[in-house]
């Protein structure tokens, strides 16, 4: 069952309206400012700065909701991408004849996921190792490096290709939105394929631009994964063939018709830095790190050598346990299927995307916990801010703690969100085998091992987080 | 030979006890309570001494009696975390290898177990990094029967395995 919202006359009016896309940025793009100036000349300390405590608060859980309900909507308001673009269009939202770009293809090897997937495990080493969340002046920094690297591929790179090849979130931000509550797609794909010979959704027009991250809305993208929700297929559509539609969760993870191993790669890095890669790094770090002190020269946090090799060993062992675990799994469902014509890497490539929920409702059930923990600490700080804005140099004086759950009754509904993930993981993980196999009962046979797997996932993460109550 | 249903609950339980019980092993190590020994102040305070790290405490159990009186002195030795106790009132905000001494905080609480957290985002493991207040005798928590459970998962693996070798000496149809 879907809903077209396009059908509603005031939103289609909103979507089709030239300057919609600017006039979402512009709020974001405020608060960003705000963020970049509180925590660049702000108090030095994450639990006393604005930027730290919105940012892994407000932001963090704005940007988890935001992908169960409106797929990549931070996309679309995101200042940063949309720092490249203006300077590529020379247009805040109107369609310009002319580019400052060099208007480069993206060299033809680097179009996939692999790049952002390494850019992002950088970029967690980098926050874990240097504690880059937990330094404001390391999160202004941050926030600039990627604007600017934004700003200069928008120049050289034709579209956005920052933020469909580069941006170390764009995997993250993509899979997750498969799981998302809205699509946007062609209405009719016989409308697309006999009656439209302009293409303009991808190539654009006179007054809309093609598809700035290269997707073909009216043939071949059928997933959340790089759709940024702009609107300029909207726009731009003659037919008046793409809808805005509200769906089922999940429909993506399971409906894909291509699956691709750059992509499953990224679900299971994401999926296994929910789960696996914080249970080895927090149950082996001092150890590892204490191992490295004799070997290497000993520093002062975060600019301590054991410490940056040690998180960075382990994020690699929990990986590489991560996909070891998802293929020898495949492995198993194989053996189980009696499936010879179909190898473990195309299972593992099928049913990698199954396993998102699991992740993301994961991510969910620990902002639960850190948003509980931290609501009273937000309020000292905007105080603090207010008293000094945007600098945010004065300090809140003492964090208030503002007792909205008690730790019980917190972990009982992490306990639901968990198993809500799981559910979604089952149901796709089943899905998907009935799309691979014809035959019920091997179908079957070939879901048990991956729901296995599924499950434990989730008592490690149950375990994980009710660790001080059990 | 199996039929591929019978093969697959096989394959499943032994993969997955296996792999339950060496997460169990590998995490119910460093998860096992350690506690501190308050060490007493002249004012009558039980003093606890902590440390800090990514992502963990140390020790990470803390046993008061309710009605006692306590004082934290907690130094982070790496990055900036927070020490938060929400049940009392607590949350302390740490810099790196600087001690700081929370206020003298009453234990008005009935027995149990309570987290102790960090309040600060420290990176991937924050959400894990937890120790427990326990608070008088909370009687037997399900923690207890962790072992137990290891040992059950380690029982289901090698009896799965015995089942499917067995499975694969019999003739087919």
């Amino acid at each position: 069952m879907t809903r077209d919202l396009l059908v509603l006359a005031p939103v289609r009016r909103a979507l089709r309206f030239r300057p919609f896309q600017f006039l979402a940025i512009v709020p974001a793009a405020l608060v960003v400012a705000v963020v970049v100036a509180s925590t660049w000349f702000g108090i030095d300390h994450p639990g006393f700065n604005f930027g730290t405590v919105f940012t892994w608060v407000v932001w963090w859980g704005a940007l988890l909701l935001s992908f169960v309900f409106l797929g990549r909507a931070w996309c679309l308001v995101c200042p940063i991408g949309a720092a490249g673009e203006w300077v590529q269009r020379l247009r805040l939202w109107g369609r310009s004849r002319y580019t400052a770009g060099l208007e480069l293809p993206w060299p033809r090897r680097l179009r996939n996921l692999w790049l952002a997937t390494g850019l992002f495990l950088v970029f967690v080493w980098l926050d874990n190792g240097y504690g880059m969340s937990n330094s404001p002046r390391l999160t202004a920094g941050l926030i600039a490096v990627l604007t600017l690297a934004s700003a200069w591929i928008g120049l050289v790179f034709e579209r956005r290709a920052f933020c469909r090849y580069v941006c170390p979130l764009t995997a993250f931000i993509g899979l997750n939105s498969l799981f998302s509550t809205l699509e946007l797609r062609r209405r009719e794909a016989e409308v697309c394929r006999a009656d439209c010979a302009t293409k303009d959704c991808y190539r654009g027009n006179a007054t809309t631009y093609g598809c700035p991250m290269g997707e073909f809305p009216g043939g071949a993208m059928d997933t959340n994964l790089l759709c940024i929700l702009c609107t300029e297929c909207i726009k731009g559509c003659g037919h008046d063939n793409i809808g805005l539609r509200l769906r089922a969760p999940g429909r993506d993870l399971w409906a894909m018709r291509r699956p691709r191993a750059d992509g499953a790669f990224a679900a299971v890095t994401v999926v296994g830095l929910a789960t696996l890669i914080p249970l080895v790094t927090y149950a082996w770090l001092p150890k590892v790190r204490g191992l490295l002190a004799g070997v290497l020269p000993a520093g002062i946090p975060p600019n301590d050598p054991p410490r940056l090799v040690a998180v960075g060993l382990l994020f690699a062992i929990g990986l590489g346990a991560s996909v070891a675990l998802v293929y020898g799994f495949s492995f198993l469902s194989r053996r189980a299927a009696g499936a010879r014509a179909l190898p473990a890497r195309a299972l593992f490539v099928h049913y990698a995307y199954a396993l998102i929920p699991l992740g993301l409702f994961k991510f969910l059930a620990d902002l639960l916990d850190h948003a509980l923990r931290t609501w009273g600490a937000l309020g000292d700080v905007t105080r603090a801010l207010l008293l000094d804005f945007p600098l945010n140099r004065t300090v809140a004086g003492r964090v208030t703690v503002v007792h909205l759950l008690g730790p019980v009754e917190t972990y009982l509904i992490q306990i639901l969100l968990l198993l809500g993930g799981l559910l979604f993981t089952l149901f796709a993980l089943h899905r998907i085998s009935l799309r691979l196999f014809d035959d019920r009962e091997v179908a079957l046979a070939s879901f048990l091992p991956m729901a296995g797997l599924g499950v434990v996932l989730t008592l490690v993460s149950l375990w994980m987080l009710g660790a001080p109550l059990l | 030979m199996l039929r591929p249903l019978v093969r697959s609950v096989l394959l499943t339980t032994a993969a997955v006890a296996l792999l339950g019980t060496l997460t169990i092993w590998t995490v119910d190590g460093p998860q096992a309570l350690v506690s501190a020994s308050p060490t007493a102040g002249s004012d009558g305070v039980k003093e606890f001494s902590i440390r800090v790290h990514a992502w963990g405490f140390s020790p990470r159990a803390i046993r008061v009696e309710p009605g006692d009186t306590v004082r934290f002195r907690v130094v982070s030795d790496d990055i900036q975390h927070g020490f938060a106790i929400n049940e009392l009132g607590l949350n302390l905000q740490l810099v790196s290898g600087r001690e700081v001494r929370s206020p003298d905080v009453k234990v008005a609480l009935p027995p149990g177990k309570y987290p102790i957290q960090c309040s600060t985002f420290c990176g991937l493991g924050h959400p894990s990094m937890k120790a427990s207040l326990v608070v008088g005798n909370p009687g037997r928590t399900p923690g207890a029967t962790v072992p137990w459970i290891a040992s059950l998962l380690a029982l289901a693996a090698a009896g799965s395995f015995a089942a499917l070798a067995a499975g694969r000496r019999e003739p087919g149809p």
